[in-house]
């Protein structure tokens, strides 16, 4: 039997929008006391349920604003649910911003053992990996030199040779397939194929249709927050060109 | 909470890289690096001895050893929670992009103040050398008080972490609080020349507490009692109680602030 990866049950999430930014007591008292405390919640996500299978990749479509990386980060466990149940089995990976912990002082070696530790990692595991993550980021003349003298495609190389030199058991991508030259994309598109040989499952956030049909074999739309649709990709695909227009 | 100390356990390997991130990036690029550390309380022990020494000669014997060990036990809590105090702010950019406990980051810049101070240590080392002054048998049990100022500004340092997401305001009032503070812990003069009605609040003030534990043991050579050692474990325990707790109730809530 193939048993679920990620579950999710009626999540919901809220986010209190401050329309003004109150950020001290004094502010605060003063609007209290005039009444003026109003804040405006905001369903960012609105009573989401799905389960995707292991091994699956499914890529998530919608407009700007439509919920994807609120989504990608509840099911990675960055944000709560204010309602709902999130489940998932296994090691989550997530590429939600590559490079998220890199420290622009440090050079690339000394950044590659913070990053894959911040990743949970252990010391040794990189040790034996670190060529394999210099060799496929093509970072090794520059090895020693502090990050913020790379440009951010390199960064972004970087960060992509960390996050995926495990073989996680859940991969969440959100828009990262976009960094990088053209040959660099074709090597990460590669290695993601590679991944779903070895059963891993697959979360994609893209903007590209052509990329999400390539790749995924589930889709699903988000729309406002809701659900609008869940299925086989092409059938979803083309129903969300079918509706842009 | 035995949980917490499991993940913290689990996690042993951020935490020490994130320590060995600040220190690099603490000392690179310096030419003296590290011997900073030394040389900072060294220096400001040198300009206080200067004014002060004479006024407080009766009272103070050896004024620079007094003078040291008050400065380098305040700075010790000082910089340990005013650097937790940014920890979860600071780290912002990455606590809304990878799961990782949030505690993590305020203990890692504890951590970095403590291997700060076990350096600035080497000050008093070299003071004593230098003044002729035999440190007593008891010293060797100095890491006793720094491991109680360590557990008591954990769990300052949490719960200021915590809150200072929610009220930024804290970030400024803290910085006054310190000062103040360090007048109120007999860093550069003897508790004896504060009046009797406010010195109870000297007395009790837990920095102080731990100050007098840390002279108790390198300039008089005496072991502080039992009910000193239950005062310091009773701040140490309310401290990391209320600062778990706080932090526990709102640290899911913290990544919708930062």
């Amino acid at each position: 039997m193939i048993k679920d990866a990620v579950s999710l049950k009626n999540v919901s999430i809220e986010f209190n929008l401050h329309k003004e930014n109150i950020g001290s007591f004094k502010e605060y008292i003063i609007k209290k006391i005039k009444r003026e405390l109003v804040v405006d919640k905001f369903l960012a996500l609105d009573d989401i349920s799905f389960t995707i299978k292991k091994g699956e990749v499914v890529g998530i479509l919608g407009f700007n604003g439509a919920g994807k990386s609120t989504l990608l980060k509840i099911i990675s466990g960055i944000l709560r649910p204010t309602k709902g149940d999130v489940r998932t089995e296994g090691m989550i990976s997530p590429l939600i911003e590559l490079g998220a912990g890199f420290d622009m002082e440090l050079t690339a070696r000394e950044n590659i053992y913070l990053n894959g530790a911040i990743l949970g990692y252990s010391r040794k595991f990189i040790n034996e990996k670190f060529d394999e993550i210099v060799e496929f980021a093509e970072i090794d003349e520059f090895l020693d030199v502090p990050l913020k003298n790379y440009s951010s495609g390199m960064v972004a190389r970087i960060g992509f040779s960390i996050a995926t030199i495990v073989k996680p058991e859940i991969l969440i991508i959100d828009e990262i397939l976009s960094v990088g030259d053209y040959k660099f994309q074709r090597k990460c598109e590669d290695r993601i194929k590679n991944m779903l040989m070895g059963q891993t499952t697959v979360i994609i956030v893209s903007h590209s249709i052509e990329q999400i049909r390539s790749l995924c074999s589930q889709a699903l739309i988000l729309k406002k927050g809701k659900l609008i649709e869940f299925g086989e990709a092409q059938a979803i695909c083309d129903q969300y060109m079918n509706n842009m227009d | 909470m035995l949980k917490t100390v499991k993940e913290v356990f689990r996690f042993r390997e951020l935490l020490f890289e994130l320590v060995k991130r600040d220190l690099k990036i603490k000392y690179r690029r310096s030419m003296l690096g590290v011997l900073w550390s030394v040389l900072n309380p060294l220096l400001f022990m040198s300009i206080t001895s200067i004014i002060f020494s004479t006024m407080f000669k009766v009272q103070i014997p050896n004024f620079p050893i007094y003078f040291l060990c008050g400065q380098i036990i305040f700075t010790f809590f000082a910089e340990s929670t005013s650097l937790a105090q940014n920890g979860i702010i600071g780290n912002g950019a990455l606590i809304k992009k990878v799961y990782t406990p949030k505690y993590i980051f305020p203990l890692s810049k504890i951590c970095f103040a403590l291997i700060n101070t076990l350096f600035s240590l080497v000050a008093i080392l070299i003071i004593t050398l230098f003044m002729g002054y035999s440190l007593p048998l008891t010293s060797i049990l100095f890491l006793i008080p720094i491991l109680y100022v360590f557990i008591f500004s954990v769990g300052v340092g949490i719960l200021l972490s915590a809150l200072t997401v929610f009220y930024r305001d804290i970030l400024h009032l803290y910085s006054i609080f310190i000062s103040l503070l360090s007048f109120f812990s007999a860093i550069f003069y003897p508790v004896e020349i504060i009046p009797e009605k406010v010195r109870t609040f000297v007395l009790f003030n837990p920095v102080y507490v731990f100050i007098s534990y840390f002279r108790d043991l390198i300039l008089h050579g005496k072991l502080p009692g039992l009910g000193t050692n239950l005062l310091c474990i009773a701040y140490c325990s309310l401290s990391i109680l209320i600062g778990f707790i706080v932090f526990k109730k709102n640290e899911n809530k913290l990544v919708l602030f930062i």
